[in-house]
């Protein structure tokens, strides 16, 4: 019994703090939720000044044929490996709920896959492989992970593609 | 402190998530504007007069429907206040497949763009100009003659509460992803939390307070429950599902009979739902729990009855499981007492129907507490007293009162009860005498016959022998009842003699063909191994359970306690009589009528009352390494039972040589007797 009364103390200490965790990681799921829906309603409504724009993205490159960011503007001709990634910024994600993204973009050849990664996942996609006007709002809740990227990809499955970026935003909401 | 401090926390949160969703269930919508209207309609067919049925719904909502196919429903708003006042309209349209809303006023008769409603059972909130003075719905010509009906038409002042419910916390997320899957699947994790946070509780208080936070939470799973089934916001709203559908219907039928028997005997017009017409199909017990309820709740309408029906049953619920865990605290530790009791407040439920089978479950909850009042008494070596035993067979009464199902089982439990003071044999057989009885000389009047419970053994067993793949041509329905008795027999199908002549027929079938009966009982009672024995609807309140562990195995693991415990003999009357409804009532259904396990209602509860409070108890740990060979081979056989159990039944079914053998009995004879 000497034994057991510690163990018994050592049990209750666990479960209380399991059971704290537990409540308000159930309690943060749902506001993070939450606020992410609500961030998404903003940004379809009137979003504010962006964190990050087309020129303020620290973008690198993989292997475009053409990139080029110029008067605001992002020109890129891709390889043409179908699906490869072609340009992408990497971010410090603040500590933010949710991250937005915003762009109008024309597809003029090919098709073209743009959106957000977080440790390797895409978390907000969007794509188009057809010509023209290609004009998107999405969000992504953001993970735990310290940085998030801003992904432009190639879409078209017989190769090379060209598309023109007059803006391209990027919200961190907390 | 601190995890007393969340456990306090977390059936804070159960409670709370459920009373939220009151208004949602049982209002449907925040109180509209009621005003004076004037619907009207144009008929497609010009020669008859076009009219309007308006139901009120909630205060300020209503229902319109149009007698006849129509091409124009208008509503005209006489109330100049409310004219200046309203501006969103809320409503959504059960038929035809579309309509265009458009809204008038008196200066100018089209002031807004028309707006298309879908007949998808959504919700359309639409705002109004300034000064409507009519709303007119039309439908297209394309889209065939039916009448209109607007299953929901409300004004309002403002549109809080009208597409989604109002929320102090996470009210950004999207109602239906908030109600179906995120709050239910968090409940029941915060619920298994609870029981592991019970044993933590200081026993005292546990004890004290389990009868009341176990129906507080009860009542609130109940509400979140029939919110993601019978909330606008995440289905059909509770009240426009049965205005629009079985309060149309025919009086008599599942759902609307009870009702009508209610309303018509508050109303002093008998128990009847029909003028001259008594129920063949049921016992009296559902119809006085609804009379019962519009009296406490409101009996106004047809509509507030069915709604003070749905009131009581959850409350009835709720209390039962209170009154179970305040019996329950009698024989087992808080903790346990949580345990048990939050599992079955976890259980599905039937409780948006208005029919006997949502009743079952806390009838039995009812007599699983008598039992464990009786059961403290024998532990503790008291005499059973005779106001114990008259309270255990009340409770079976009240179940009788509801279905006659229970007679066999109350019988052999009575003996059972009983085998040492079989003079006490008289009290079941009083009540059993007293209801049956009385229930046959009310109907008798009525019916010409003296029938003591329903005249539903032939229909039930009729349809309980097509409920498995076959190559018989039958369906179950009421109709090809109808259609057998009313060709084959001279009786009314409806009186006690027409159902003796398809017992008749029946039981000659079977013999007829003794594969096929083989075949029906092993299909049924795999099907409830398998899962039917969680009766009810699932929610993700369940199923997110259910994906940690099967519907299936869980049963087995519950029943082999139970079966390990009746067979090594620890406790063994106690558990065999905790779980009996499983034992002596459940097998009827597997040669009768399962309707797709519906009527198995208090089988889940039996289960976990029986198998639950062993899992907690040391004794029990030791009786079975105690005769370790016996425990072995239970173990064993079951697990043998359960490997084998579902290629037996694939083989029966695919055997048709088994199946249609026919080796006592002429086929021909039989009036069932021609497989396709």
């Amino acid at each position: 019994m000497l034994i057991l009364r510690p163990l018994r103390a050592v049990a209750i200490a666990v479960a209380a703090l399991l059971g704290a965790w537990f409540l308000s990681s159930e309690y943060l799921k749902l506001h993070r939720l939450s606020a992410w829906y609500e961030n998404r309603r903003v940004l379809a409504a009137s979003p504010s000044q962006p964190d990050y724009d087309l020129a303020s993205l620290p973008w690198q490159t993989v292997s475009p044929r053409m990139f080029d960011v110029q008067q605001g503007t992002l020109t890129l001709v891709t390889s043409a490996e179908p699906y490869g990634y072609q340009a992408f910024a990497t971010i410090d994600a603040k500590g933010a709920n949710t991250a937005g993204i915003t762009f109008d973009a024309n597809v003029e050849s090919g098709g073209v896959t743009i959106g957000i990664l977080q440790a390797g996942e895409w978390i907000a996609v969007n794509s188009s492989q057809t010509t023209g006007a290609f004009a998107e709002i999405n969000s992504a809740l953001l993970g735990f992970r310290k940085s998030l990227t801003v992904m432009i990809a190639n879409k078209n499955p017989a190769g090379e593609s060209r598309v023109t970026i007059k803006s391209l935003r990027l919200y961190l909401q907390h | 402190m601190l995890i007393v401090s969340e456990f306090a926390f977390a059936v804070i949160a159960i409670v709370a998530a459920g009373v939220h969703d009151i208004p949602g269930v049982f209002y449907g919508a925040p109180p509209g504007m009621r005003f004076p209207f004037n619907a009207s309609c144009n008929g497609l067919d010009s020669a008859s007069p076009c009219q309007v049925a308006v139901t009120e719904l909630s205060a300020g909502r209503y229902r319109f429907a149009t007698g006849s196919p129509a091409a124009t429903l208008t509503i005209a708003i006489d109330d100049q206040d409310v004219r200046e006042k309203a501006r969103h309209l809320l409503i959504s349209v059960a038929q035809p497949i579309a309509v265009h809303v458009r809204a008038q006023s008196h200066h100018d008769p089209i002031v807004a763009d028309p707006v298309d409603v879908l007949n998808v059972f959504r919700r359309t909130a639409i705002p109004l100009p300034h000064g409507a003075s009519g709303i007119s719905l039309a439908t297209d010509p394309g889209t065939g003659s039916t009448p209109i009906v607007v299953a929901e038409f409300g004004l309002f002042e403002n549109n809080q509460g009208l597409l989604s419910d109002v929320r102090p916390l996470f009210n950004e997320i999207p109602p239906q992803r908030y109600h179906a899957t995120l709050i239910p699947r968090a409940l029941a994790r915060i619920c298994l939390f609870t029981i592991v946070a019970a044993f933590f509780v200081p026993p005292a208080w546990l004890k004290k307070l389990n009868p009341f936070l176990l129906a507080a939470v009860a009542f609130s799973l109940c509400l979140v429950d029939l919110a993601i089934l019978y909330s606008p916001y995440t289905g059909r709203d509770l009240r426009s599902y049965y205005a629009g559908g079985p309060l149309q219907d025919m009086a008599g039928n599942n759902l609307n009979g009870p009702i009508w028997e209610a309303k018509r005997l508050l109303q002093g017009q008998g128990f009847t739902f029909a003028d001259g017409v008594v129920s063949w199909a049921k016992m009296p017990g559902y119809g006085l729990f609804s009379a019962v309820a519009g009296l406490t709740f409101g009996h106004q309408t047809l509509l507030d009855v069915v709604m003070s029906t749905l009131w009581l049953q959850v409350f009835f619920y709720s209390a039962a499981l209170g009154f179970f865990a305040w019996a329950g605290g009698r024989l087992w530790r808080p903790p346990v007492v949580w345990a048990v009791g939050l599992l079955i407040a976890m259980l599905p439920k039937q409780l948006g129907y208005t029919q006997v089978d949502s009743v079952i479950a806390p009838v039995v909850l009812l007599i699983l507490a008598a039992f464990c009042i009786r059961f403290e008494a024998e532990q503790n070596d008291r005499p059973i007293a005779l106001g114990v035993d008259v309270f255990v067979h009340l409770t079976f009464a009240l179940w009788f009162l509801m279905r006659p199902d229970v007679l066999p089982g109350w019988a052999i439990v009575s003996m059972i009860l009983h085998a040492r003071t079989p003079r006490r044999l008289l009290i079941p057989a009083a009540l059993a005498v007293l209801i049956g009885v009385g229930w046959a000389a009310y109907k008798a009047p009525y019916t010409g016959e003296f029938v003591p419970t329903t005249s539903t053994t032939g229909a039930s067993l009729l349809c309980g022998l097509w409920e498995v793949p076959s190559r018989f041509p039958w369906v179950c329905s009421d109709d090809s009842y109808f259609a057998w008795v009313t060709t084959h027999t001279p009786f009314d199908a409806r009186s006690q003699a027409g159902s003796n002549a398809v017992v008749r027929e029946v039981l000659k079938f079977w013999i007829t063909y003794p594969g096929h009966f083989v075949v029906m009982v092993v299909h049924k009672m795999v099907r409830f191994f398998n899962g039917d024995l969680w009766s009810g609807t699932s929610t993700d309140l369940q199923q997110s359970s259910f994906q940690i562990v099967g519907r299936g195995p869980l049963i087995l693991f519950f029943l082999t306690v139970i079966l390990l415990a009746v067979v090594v003999g620890y406790q063994r009357t106690r558990t065999f009589l905790l779980a009996w409804v499983l034992f002596l009532d459940v097998p009827l259904f597997w040669i009768m009528q399962t309707s797709e396990g519906r009527y198995y209602a208090g089988a889940a509860v039996a289960l976990l009352a029986g198998a639950v409070p062993l899992l907690f108890d040391r004794d029990f740990y030791d009786a079975l390494f105690a005769r370790y060979r016996t425990t072995l081979v239970v173990i064993v056989g079951v697990a043998a039972l359960a490997i084998a159990a579902f290629p037996v039944h694939d083989w029966l079914l695919r055997n048709d040589a088994f199946h249609y053998w026919t080796p006592f009995l002429d086929p021909s004879r039989s009036t069932w007797g021609l497989a396709k």
